[in-house]
C-alpha cells in the first residue's frame, strides 16, 4: 500500500492513540513509558505502511506492533529494574474491594511483565489466544500457562469475587 | 469468569487523563525508521555489487606492500587518497596492509583510519573491534565498547564518541585514539532512547557532541557536561562536524549546530538524498527510491557554502571520501579520488577479492 499522506497518517494517529495508550498504559503501569511505547509503535507502523493491507486495518496493525513492541522491551535484562512496580507497595490488601480500581494496577504490578501482557491483551484488548500469541512472539500454549499462572496471582491479590477459584486457562 | 476483572481493567483505563497525541514528533520518528530501512537495502545492494572477484588491475598505479615509508610523504598519501578496503586488504594512501579479520568500515582521524573489523563485515553481526592505523601503517588498538552503535568521528582530531545505554541510561563517551583512554562519560537522559540501534548515532566536534534523542539532536559539552537540546533537529538526520541538513523537500538547508546559523544550501534531484562528506564541507547525492533510476547514476557533490554542484557521471553508489574532501568512487578493480568539484582523478588500482569498504562512507545500518 502507498505510504499515507501526513494528514492520512494524522487521522489514524488521532484516532488510535487514546485507545493505544489505555492499553500501554495497562501494560506498563507508567504514564512516560506508555506515551513512549504508543509513539514508538506508530512510528513503526508509519514506516512498516506497505505492511498494511488497507487503511481500515491500520489501527489493528498498530495494537499488534505495540504488544510486540512491549514484548522485546520486556525481554530487555534491565526491564525489572526500570519498571516503577519495584517501587510499588509489596502486596495489595488480600481481598481488595473489587471496585477498588488502584488495587488492580497493584495487582497487576505484581504479575512478571509477560503474564501481565497476556492479562491486558486477554481481558481487556479481547484478543483470543491465537492473537495473543502472535502478537507476543510466544506459543499458544505458553498463552494459556502464563495465564493461568497470571490468574493465581491476582487471585491472591484481588480475591475469588474479582477471579473466581475456577476461572483458568480455558478462557478462548 | 473474569468478566469482573474485565470491567476493573476498563474502569481503571478509562478513568485515565489521555495525554494529547505527538502527532509530529510520530510522524518524524517514522520517517526516521522509514530512512533507515531504505538505508539498510541500499547499503545491502551497493554491497552486493561491490563485492570484487580476483583479478589484475593494469594501467594504473599499483601499492607497496613493505617499501620504506617516508612519515611526512605517508601523511600527504593519506590525506589525499584516503583509505579503503578489498576483502582483508587495507589501502592506506600509498600502502597496503594485510587485516585478519573482516573489515566492516573506516573512520577518519587526524592520526590516521580507525579500522573497524570482526568476524563479520556486517556492523550489525557480531563484535567489532577499533584499531587506529596511521599513516606509516602503525596499528594500535583502541578498547571501546564495540557493539551494534554508530560512533562518530572527526577527520580533524583524535578522539571519538559513542553512545551507550546498557544499564538503562543514556549516556555519551568520549575516546581518545592515540593513548587509547577514555576522556569523559556524560549521562544525557535517565532512561534510554528507541532508535533500533543498541544506543542512538553520535557526532562529534571538538569538544561538542551530539546524540540523536526522541526531540531531535541533544548537544553535550563533554568536558563541562552542558547539555542542551538543539530546536528544530526532529526532522534531521545528517549532522556531520558540526553541520547538520534540515530537509525542505529536494532543498536542504545546512546550518551550524552551535548557533542554527544558516550555512548554506544544498539543491538536489526530486526523489534523491545525501550524506556529509566527513570535514562538513560537501554533501554527495544519490538516487534514494527513485523509480527507473540507472544501474550507475551520475554522483553530485555538493560544495555547502559556496551552493555549486559537479555532477560526476556514472559514478553510481559506491562512494566515499578522503580525509581532505576529494570523491572516492569505486570503478571496476580500481578506486578514483576525484576533486570534488571537477573530474580531475587520480586511479589506484587494487589487487584481491572481497567486499569494498570506502573511506568515509557510512557502512552502519
Amino acid at each position: 500500500m502507498a505510504a499515507p499522506t501526513d494528514a492520512e497518517f494524522a487521522e489514524l494517529v488521532e484516532a488510535s492513540w487514546p485507545g493505544l495508550y489505555r492499553t500501554a498504559y495497562l501494560l506498563l503501569g507508567d504514564h512516560q513509558l506508555a506515551e513512549d511505547l504508543v509513539q514508538t509503535s506508530l512510528a513503526k507502523t508509519y514506516a512498516a505502511w506497505a505492511k498494511v493491507r488497507e487503511p481500515a486495518a491500520a489501527a489493528g496493525y498498530a495494537r499488534v506492533v505495540l504488544a510486540n513492541t512491549a514484548a522485546s522491551w520486556f525481554r530487555r535484562r534491565s526491564w525489572r529494574n526500570e519498571l516503577p512496580s519495584e517501587e510499588l507497595p509489596e502486596r495489595a490488601t488480600a481481598h481488595a474491594e473489587p471496585s477498588d480500581r488502584p488495587a488492580v494496577m497493584t495487582a497487576l504490578a505484581t504479575l512478571a511483565p509477560r503474564q501481565r501482557a497476556v492479562v491486558v491483551l486477554r481481558y481487556f484488548d479481547d484478543l483470543s489466544v491465537r492473537d495473543v500469541a502472535d502478537a507476543l512472539g510466544i506459543s499458544e500454549g505458553t498463552v494459556k500457562s502464563q495465564t493461568s499462572a497470571a490468574l493465581v496471582n491476582l487471585r491472591r491479590e484481588l480475591g475469588d469475587a474479582v477471579v473466581p477459584q475456577e476461572t483458568g486457562a480455558r478462557h478462548d | 469468569m473474569t468478566e469482573r476483572l474485565s470491567v476493573l481493567l476498563r474502569e481503571e483505563a478509562g478513568s485515565l487523563d489521555i495525554p494529547p497525541a505527538a502527532t509530529g514528533a510520530i510522524l518524524a520518528r517514522g520517517r526516521g525508521l522509514r530512512r533507515r530501512q531504505r538505508w539498510t537495502r541500499a547499503v545491502a545492494v551497493t554491497a552486493a555489487a561491490a563485492v570484487i572477484v580476483v583479478g589484475s588491475a593494469t594501467g594504473a598505479h599499483r601499492f607497496r606492500a613493505d617499501d620504506s615509508i617516508d612519515p611526512t610523504r605517508a601523511a600527504e598519501a593519506f590525506a589525499s587518497q584516503g583509505a579503503f578496503a578489498v576483502g582483508h586488504e587495507l589501502y592506506l594512501g600509498d600502502q597496503r596492509i594485510h587485516w585478519d579479520d573482516a573489515i566492516k568500515a573506516l573512520y577518519y582521524t587526524s592520526a590516521g583510519v580507525v579500522v573497524r573489523s570482526g568476524s563479520s563485515e556486517d556492523t550489525n553481526d557480531g563484535i567489532s573491534t577499533y584499531t587506529l592505523v596511521s599513516p606509516t601503517g602503525e596499528k594500535s588498538l583502541v578498547h571501546a565498547d564495540s557493539s551494534n552503535r554508530i560512533p562518530g568521528f572527526e577527520p580533524d582530531g583524535t578522539n571519538f564518541a559513542y553512545s551507550d545505554q546498557s544499564d538503562g541510561q543514556l549516556v555519551v563517551v568520549v575516546h581518545d585514539v592515540v593513548t587509547d583512554r577514555e576522556l569523559a562519560r556524560v549521562t544525557v537522559l535517565d532512561h534510554p532512547v528507541e532508535t533500533g540501534w543498541d544506543a542512538p548515532p553520535v557526532s562529534i566536534d571538538g569538544d561538542i557532541v551530539w546524540v540523536r534523542t526522541d526531540p531531535g539532536w541533544t548537544q553535550v559539552n563533554w568536558r563541562t557536561g552542558e547539555i542542551r537540546q538543539v530546536p528544530d533537529t526532529a526532522d534531521t538526520f545528517e549532522l556531520q562536524n558540526g553541520r547538520y541538513a534540515v530537509q525542505r523537500g529536494h532543498v536542504w538547508e545546512i546550518r551550524a549546530m552551535a548557533d542554527e546559523a544558516t550555512v548554506g544550501e544544498v539543491r538536489m534531484l526530486k526523489g534523491w538524498y545525501a550524506f556529509f562528506s566527513p570535514d562538513g564541507r560537501f554533501m554527495r547525492s544519490f538516487p534514494n527510491g527513485v523509480r527507473d533510476a540507472p544501474q550507475m547514476p551520475s554522483a553530485y557533490v555538493h560544495d555547502v557554502e559556496a551552493g555549486t554542484t559537479f555532477e560526476h557521471a556514472g559514478a553510481g553508489y559506491e562512494l566515499g571520501w578522503t580525509p581532505d574532501g576529494h570523491l572516492l568512487v569505486l570503478d571496476g578493480e580500481t578506486v578514483r579520488a576525484c576533486e570534488p568539484m571537477s573530474d580531475a582523478c587520480s586511479v589506484r588500482a587494487f589487487d584481491g577479492s572481497g567486499s569494498v569498504k570506502l573511506g568515509g562512507a557510512p557502512y552502519e545500518s
